[in-house]
């Protein structure tokens, strides 16, 4: 599969009036064997599930805690099977094709999270074909924020929103009374087709009128991670060593928060044997939890808390994760926030490398002077 | 490589098992589908105990064109795959993927003096590069390998190292960590060995394969030898799930040893170190 470059222009951009969305989601949940949408669950919660009419569709939603990038990457799978008999080598198969999935009401920060994921899965010396088989069959149809879902939002400290660039096939960005559709890939192309109908060519006016929603957009979200300046400190290694004694100190390993983050694709393999039948199953794994790098032999090169969070910073904030998958390893989707009971979310790490990051106080001859002053003064966006 | 994808295994039949001590076996597969397996000195496979799990093991026989394959496994208790490898019978099947990581660079230790230093179950992987090297003997100069093991009846490959100690070709050093009434050898750890060793510092690559604990101390001594850190390799182990670069288990910063090792160069570890 070929990874989208980023800030694609879209093939085509459209109108729908709001009135006809529920008409325009009818005929999509037809176009493949799942159709995956926001749905409301017990207690309010909104989570991405199956949907099999248009008014199960909550269009007005926080983002649910649990990324639709599960679809791409489900946090169990099996990536092998096998049949064994008494006395002949086992019968080993593949898993089956997967069946197709419309992914409906989708953030710009999880289409980010989806195309980092291709990006590493499918990129690099192999390719994952477990991976490439389950993302072929998806269909990503982004809806765009004009403003944040909740305090947490910071997806425009990380380049990922508030609406998607690329990455996605189609994108509905909601405005007064229409949205705007973007048609982003040739897969996107079918689905536009089926609702014709309904659509209608955008002008440019609305486009710019979109822009300038986007803009207004911007000083309402979250910004206090900047991660710009914290992967500066964090690739040159600019972070003193107390820093992550104290994150460690405080950081309680349950992994909640690389597992409720788009972006993490850590995974175990586990065995799964039943009446002779056995898979080999893949599963989320996370590597703040103490078993994550410890051997048969009892060695364990990660085997403190400090070691593990600066493990975790670093990927998700040094620049070779930029220089490699074009993106931080983080989209600014605020679920860490969410769930970090020590407080100590990605936003609060950025925030902490770069005020804890060896900075340039005392020193006039540093280098990054003039960065760490415009960082002080607190317009470090760069 | 392989033919159903990147995570499903070959099948391959045990032809037999060593019992080399109360700790080790040396395991030797042939892959049922007849198609050799070729690598290079240093390169793991992920082996599969079906039922039990994967976990990634270096490949101890002589690298060749060959549809068997030789591992060298210390039982762990609590260690799911290494225990039920340890009760396999021949006859019976695993699953083999690879074979993965780097290995060797055999060019940077052509054409000169090769230090080969052993740490306990760290002769398994430096078998095979001692055999490769052996087959080729007029590509190398001085061949010198340090043994070490924690007392005599842990020693790997008996009838293999009793025929180096003949050959005027391997300078052979062994030595046990503490004095044992089966030895009259060197005791001492392997650091000790070291002492009495004549080096060209300019013209010796060393590699070095062993429990994580004797690394700093055997790098101390290559570093008191001034041997070159361009020329000193050493071996990392990490848990590993899947050997492609995927699952993250083996990354330091952003190398992963599955796919960037396992074998690194003291200059490359040191990079690592210091990012």
């Amino acid at each position: 599969m070929q990874v989208e470059q980023e800030h694609n222009r879209p093939l085509r951009t459209l109108v729908l009036r709001k009135d006809d969305i529920r008409k325009f989601i009818e005929l999509l949940i037809g176009a493949a064997d799942h159709f995956i949408a926001p749905r409301r669950a017990l207690h309010d919660d909104v989570a991405f599930a199956e949907v099999h009419s248009a008014d199960e569709v909550e269009l007005d939603y926080e983002n649910s805690l649990i990324s639709p990038a599960s679809y791409v990457l489900p946090q169990r799978e099996a990536v092998f099977t096998y049949a064994m008999t008494e006395g002949q080598a086992p019968e080993v198969k593949a898993t089956p094709e997967p069946e197709s999935h419309i992914l409906f009401g989708v953030r710009p920060c999880d289409v980010a999270a989806i195309e980092y994921l291709d990006r590493f899965f499918l990129g690099g010396e192999f390719a994952d074909d477990v991976y490439a088989r389950r993302r072929e069959a998806k269909t990503i149809v982004a809806l765009a924020c004009i403003e944040p879902q909740n305090e947490a939002c910071w997806c425009t400290c990380s380049n990922a929103g508030p609406v998607a660039r690329s990455g996605y096939d189609l994108q509905l960005t909601p405005m007064d009374d229409v949205y705007l559709v973007e048609v982003g890939t040739e897969r996107g192309e079918p689905l536009a087709h089926l609702a014709h109908e309904l659509l209608e060519p955008a002008d440019e006016k609305l486009v710019e009128e979109r822009e300038r929603l986007i803009k207004e957009a911007y000083p309402k979200f979250e910004r206090r991670g900047n991660i710009a300046q914290a992967m500066r400190w964090m690739s040159g290694d600019q972070t003193p060593e107390e820093l992550w004694e104290e994150l460690g100190a405080k950081c309680f390993s349950c992994g909640s928060c690389s597992l409720v983050c788009p972006v993490c694709s850590c995974f175990d393999t586990h065995e799964y044997v039943e009446d002779g039948v056995g898979a080999r199953i893949r599963c989320w794994d996370s590597c703040h939890f103490p078993g994550y790098s410890l051997e048969a032999s009892g060695f364990n090169p990660r085997e403190n808390e400090a070691e593990r969070m600066y493990h975790y910073a670093h990927h998700k904030l040094c620049g070779d994760t930029f220089a490699k998958y074009g993106r931080p390893g983080c989209v600014g989707c605020g679920r860490c926030v969410q769930v970090c009971s020590a407080q100590i979310d990605l936003p609060r790490i950025a925030q902490m490398v770069r005020e804890e990051g060896w900075s340039c106080k005392d020193c006039k001859a540093c280098p990054h002077a003039d960065v760490t002053a415009a960082a002080e003064k607190g317009d470090g966006e760069d | 490589m392989e033919r159903q994808g990147t995570y499903v295994p070959r099948t391959a039949t045990l032809i037999e098992s060593v019992e080399e001590n109360t700790l080790e076996k040396t395991f030797t597969f042939e892959l049922d589908d007849g198609t050799p397996l070729p690598y290079n000195p240093g390169q793991f496979v992920l082996l599969t105990v079906f039922g039990a799990g994967e976990a990634p093991f270096t490949l101890c026989s002589m690298p060749g064109n060959d549809p068997r394959i030789t591992l060298t496994v210390r039982r762990y208790p609590g260690g799911r795959v290494t225990e039920a490898l340890h009760e396999m019978k021949p006859g019976e099947h695993a699953g083999v993927r690879g074979p993965f990581g780097n290995g060797f660079a055999m060019e940077m230790l052509r054409g000169r003096d090769v230090l080969v230093v052993a740490g306990g179950i760290g002769m398994a992987p430096q078998r095979g590069l001692i055999e490769a090297i052996l087959r080729e003997r007029d590509q190398f100069d001085r061949l010198i390998v340090f043994y070490g093991m924690a007392s005599p009846d842990q020693m790997l490959y008996n009838d293999l190292i009793a025929e180096w100690i003949e050959r005027e070709d391997i300078d052979l050093r062994l030595t046990i960590d503490r004095p044992h009434t089966d030895w009259d050898g060197h005791v001492g750890l392997i650091t000790t060995l070291f002492e009495e060793l004549d080096v060209l510092p300019g013209h010796t690559s060393a590699t070095i394969v062993g429990p994580p604990v004797m690394y700093p101390f055997v790098i101390a001594e290559c570093e008191r030898l001034e041997l070159d850190p361009e020329y000193i390799f050493l071996s990392l182990e990490r848990r590993m799930a899947c050997g492609v670069g995927k699952c993250g288990h083996c990354a330091v910063k952003g190398t992963y040893v599955c796919i960037d090792g396992p074998v690194f160069s003291l200059v490359q570890l040191r990079e690592l170190e210091a990012e």
